[in-house]
């Protein structure tokens, strides 16, 4: 039983992270433009396409040359996005409009991908598929590098928005966009820069997620859908807050399996964030219940 | 504002009027329906007029008759690789026989079903209305079930892939192309007890309809047998395996029966090979499709066995024979989705020529004539039709050698 | 001025219900017959979303969960029971304004985002549910054979009769729809939207108002959910996803939010342009949605404005003064 339990944290707690950098992800874009973004688990679905359909498994490139093509790549694609949709979408009289221009969007980008990629599922051979066992439990190396990335990246974006003139123009933008755009800074420019950051992070999660779930067309669905509960559970608009409840959804949910019929495991997730939303809509850490 | 659009309304309607309103013309001409979209109208005429030529030109043999075969697929979406095997394999048979026929005698009307069943019926019904004399598909059982009442009222056939134990055989234009999930997975389960000894079985499955028959069944064959078994349903597009596997494992499970689709499929597999490797494996057809073991290591899958319709690596002459066109004509590897359907739309197709000879082409005579068929070898076994509307009756187990399917034992039901 | 546009509004309007009327003896296919009563199934749904989405501005993705219930609640009401589906009908509208009493406490808290995504949840959660407790639901082999609506011995078993039947059920509809809309309800809804602080302050019980509009509204999806079901004869989880959640509100979108005909051209629109655009083969769908992204990008307020655009010059200083109060 306390193997169960202890596997299934593990599991738990890798599949958490990924939940978290989906959080991040579109809370920053969340932040910077109040575009709730939902093409992102397509973006998340192309950015694995990207990396092992066309870098790995067509042009056969090593591993890091493949990845740093490929955060180029996603990075370009979001600030085109950026540049030439959400800059309109966010501008518009109601949310509605940008949470449906996403949506549709999320379609096009899925009918490109099986009109480029064909149908077929597929997977990398060789990427993070190795299994380790200590001490009776077995723990496979994907998810220990979706722990140490997931932190890493943590890391880094909090010295980006701390330490770096564009980080702390990006932080501005979020609090006030009528005193930033007074104070010199480009929001258009900003939101460019944190939907090509946001795109980039999507591919992270691609690549991570590829020895978990293979590369298919619904590859990122339910994670994407997750990521939105872990952000409001740990405070919407607020990326310590997606990390945060990207973890205890990733916990409870594996966790309930012990207790419930695991098809009930999604529901889980949905009635917490039904839950939360009703009793404590501003989440575990949430400074502010606002919704625009 | 809404003044114009109120205009505008009656104006979009006023169009799609005549847009249908242009194809009511063309009724006369058309045996079983109306045309809606002009376009279609113009194709289907000028093959009509290719066909009389060709006819008269260089074959005797056929009357110069036009027929139209519906396909209703998934081609758009998820499993969009599903509809495209069953449109290759129906295009293949058509050429075949019109190569035979020394024109083009018959035409593959092809329609998407959105994998919605909503879909499924606009397909159907639009495939009707275009004169099809049979429809090869839905695939999936519940688009089946949602065709059933309007195919037997307007008295046109579909061949349909769904194998759930719903698709019961009540209904006298809808016939089955694959075998039910109940034979299959109650040969699995045979095959669990008599030659794996399973002890405690792990259950494995969808929550769909597919898995959920298929489970269904395996358990009511293991009750009868009182072997113990843990049923672990899974929803679709799951991606983590990790609780059921582990439940399996403290269960004491010797054996993992999964019953579900292509994805869950391969990450079952990857998650069985680290948590609980040493035990006997028994899948779902998919299991042998390349979409899935091309996701899987040799290691996974080495071993395993699974209940199919078809095995590209079989040895019998018609299997060898229909490989090889396939690979021929599409450079790649035929599998069970191809050649069920390639089975289907034999069917059709000499369904159609024998009404010809009786005389009489239409919905009805051809449905008549699939009912009445009689045995007739094709990759996937003999087909003929039983009382209740099932034109296949065996599966092949197959063991898996790293990742090529090996052929165990065919069963009949 | 303004009886002359009444009337000139009244002749449309007949002329389209003519039109309507006319519709299955000039197109004669059972294949356009399908689509249009699938148009008069939407229409209804969203008219409903209408109030909730268009009027007071909250962005409801449950409306896959709310037709389910509704579909569900009828088809098994008459599977089990043996009554006739009208019964089945005031089940569902009973439903309707259960989940409405549901619904429509909780948004009085959340705005925004908030709503959605917790409109979502419960689309998942119904989803879920339905699939697996096959006890009560038939899971996910569906419920098959359910009767189609009867009137004194007249069953409406084909795709005409069902679709006489169903302009009947959307006249209705788009009755009561234009009432609420146009009432005092209507425009307390707007201002709602626009400035709800405001409301608060003239001394007007909002939540009782919110509440009345999710009602509304979920009644019209639930009524909708039953028709889908007496006319499919089957219904199944699979189903009512949050995509076609997102449809609904696509249909909105592209009609123009907030007005009754803006409503259902959008509904028209989006279920018929696929199917127009079936000759374009494996590339026809990415065209659809192209079309419809091109669309909400430069005519967010409805493909009306499209056509207007020209004539909206004129009155172009009423328009700009809409356009403002919208802003948020």
């Amino acid at each position: 039983m306390s193997t169960m339990v202890f596997q299934l944290l593990i599991t738990g707690i890798a599949y958490g992270m990924i939940y978290s950098l989906v959080g991040i992800e579109y809370t920053l874009i969340w932040n910077s433009s109040g575009l709730l973004n939902f093409s992102h688990d397509k973006l998340i679905t192309l950015g694995a396409y990207i990396f092992g359909g066309s870098m790995i498994i067509k042009m056969n490139l090593s591993n890091p040359i493949a990845i740093i093509l490929t955060l180029a790549i996603m990075g370009a694609v979001g600030a085109l996005l950026a540049a030439g949709i959400f800059n309109r979408l966010y501008s518009m009289r109601s949310n509605i409009f940008a949470i449906i221009g996403t949506v549709v969007l999320a379609k096009i980008i899925s009918e490109f991908i099986r009109l480029f990629w064909g149908s077929g599922n597929m997977r990398v051979s060789g990427w993070l598929d190795k299994t380790y066992f200590v001490g009776g439990f077995a723990i496979t190396s994907a998810n220990i590098v979706i722990i140490v990335v997931a932190v890493l990246l943590v890391a880094v974006l909090e010295v980006f928005f701390k330490f770096t003139k564009t980080g702390k123009a990006m932080r501005c933008v979020e609090q006030n966009k009528k005193a930033a755009a007074l104070m010199g800074i480009n929001i258009n420019r900003s939101i460019c820069i944190t939907t090509a950051l946001s795109a980039m992070i999507c591919a992270v999660i691609g690549f991570l997620v590829i020895p978990l779930v293979n590369i298919s067309a619904t590859m990122a669905t339910t994670i994407g859908l997750k990521g939105f509960c872990s952000g409001v559970i740990g405070g919407f608009g607020y990326i310590p807050g997606a990390i945060v409840g990207g973890i205890f959804i990733g916990v409870v949910e594996n966790l309930a399996t012990i207790f419930i019929p695991a098809v009930y495991k999604d529901a889980v997730s949905f009635l917490l964030l039904i839950v939360f939303l009703l009793i404590q809509p501003t989440g575990f850490l949430g400074k502010r219940a606002q919704g625009r | 504002m809404k003044k114009l659009l109120a205009l505008f309304l009656a104006s979009a309607m006023t169009l799609s009027l005549m847009a249908c309103g242009g194809g009511s013309d063309t009724k006369g001409t058309e045996a079983a329906g109306t045309e809606a979209s002009q376009a279609e109208d113009t194709k289907a005429a000028e093959t009509k007029a290719e066909g009389t030529e060709a006819a008269g030109s260089e074959a005797p043999a056929g009357s110069g008759e036009t027929y139209k075969i519906g396909l209703a697929a998934m081609l758009t979406g998820d499993n969009a690789l599903n509809g495209e095997r069953m449109q290759k394999a129906s295009e293949m048979v058509i050429a075949q026989y019109n190569e035979k026929a020394g024109y083009e005698k018959f035409v593959l009307n092809t329609e998407d079903d959105l994998t919605t069943n909503e879909g499924a019926l606009t397909a159907v019904q639009k495939l009707i209305s275009d004169g099809c004399v049979a429809i090869i598909g839905p695939h999936r059982s519940s688009a089946a079930l949602a065709v059933s009442d309007t195919v037997s009222e307007q008295q046109v056939c579909v061949l349909v892939g769904g194998t759930s134990v719903a698709i019961d055989g009540s209904n006298d234009y809808m016939f089955r192309t694959r075998a039910s999930d109940a034979i299959m997975a109650t040969v699995a389960a045979t095959f669990c007890k008599d030659t794996l000894n399973a002890k405690k079985v792990g259950i494995l499955h969808a929550s769909d309809e597919y898995g959920q028959g298929g489970a269904d069944a395996a358990m009511a064959y293991f009750d009868s047998q009182k072997i113990e078994y843990v049923d672990c349903p899974h929803n679709v597009n799951d991606v983590d395996f990790t609780s059921a596997i582990l439940e399996c494992q403290s269960a004491g499970c010797d054996t993992v029966f999964t019953w579900t689709h292509d994805a869950e499929t391969a990450i079952i597999y990857q998650q069985l090979a680290t948590y609980l490797p040493d035990v006997n494996k028994i899948a779902s057809p998919g299991l042998t499709l390349d979409n899935v073991l091309n996701l899987c290591e040799d290691s996974w899958v080495d071993g395993a066995y699974s209940v199919t319709d078809f095995i590209s690596t079989s040895t019998d002459t018609v299997a060898v024979d229909f490989v090889k066109a396939y690979q021929d004509l599409y450079g790649e590897t035929p599998d069970l989705y191809a050649a069920a359907y390639y089975g289907a739309a034999v069917t059709i197709c000499e369904a159609v020529l024998s009404c010809e000879q009786a005389g009489e082409v239409t919905p009805q005579a051809v449905r008549d004539a699939i009912a009445a068929s009689q045995t007739n070898t094709l990759p996937t076994g003999d087909f003929y039709c039983d009382d209740v509307n099932n034109l296949v009756h065996s599966c092949v187990i197959a063991k898996l050698n790293g990742k090529a399917p090996e052929f165990v034992q065919s069963v009949s039901e | 001025m303004k009886n002359k546009n009444n009337t000139k509004n009244l002749i449309k309007w007949a002329v389209v219900l003519a039109l309507v009327l006319c519709l299955p003896h000039i197109v004669r296919n059972d294949y356009w017959m399908v689509v249009f009563v699938r148009v008069l199934i939407n229409i209804v749904l969203v008219l409903g979303l209408n109030l909730i989405t268009g009027l007071i501005g909250q962005m409801n993705l449950g409306s896959a969960g709310i037709y389910a219930l509704g579909a569900y609640s009828s088809a098994l009401f008459v599977k089990n029971t043996g009554l006739s589906p009208w019964l089945g009908l005031l089940v569902a509208v009973v439903t309707g304004i259960l989940i409405g009493l549901v619904l429509g406490y909780p948004s009085l808290r959340l705005k925004g985002v908030y709503f959605s995504l917790t409109t979502i949840g419960f689309t998942q959660v119904v989803q879920i549910f339905l699939n697996n407790m096959t006890k009560v639901t038939g899971g996910s082999q569906g419920l098959k054979s359910i009767a189609p609506y009867s009137l004194f011995g007249l069953s409406f078993d084909s795709y005409v009769k069902s679709y006489y039947l169903y302009v009947v059920f959307v006249l209705i509809a788009i009755f009561c729809a234009v009432r609420i809309v146009n009432s005092k309800w209507g425009r307390l809804y707007r201002s709602l939207r626009d400035n709800s602080d405001a409301v608060e302050m003239s001394g007007i019980n909002i939540a009782d108002v919110k509440v009345k509009a999710f009602i509304a509204a979920a009644i019209f999806g639930t009524v909708a959910g039953a028709m889908y079901a007496h006319f499919y004869g089957y219904i199944s989880p699979s189903t009512y996803t949050v995509d076609i959640s997102m449809n609904f509100v696509l249909m909105l979108l592209v009609g123009g939010i907030g007005s009754v005909s803006g409503a259902m051209f959008g509904t028209v629109i989006v279920t018929i342009l696929p199917e127009l655009l079936r000759g374009l083969g494996n590339y026809y769908l990415i065209t659809f949605y192209i079309i419809i992204f091109l669309g909400i990008l430069f005519f967010p307020n409805g493909w009306g404005e499209a056509v207007s655009r020209p004539v909206k010059k004129l009155v172009a200083g009423r328009k700009r003064k809409e356009g403002a109060s919208g802003e948020n």
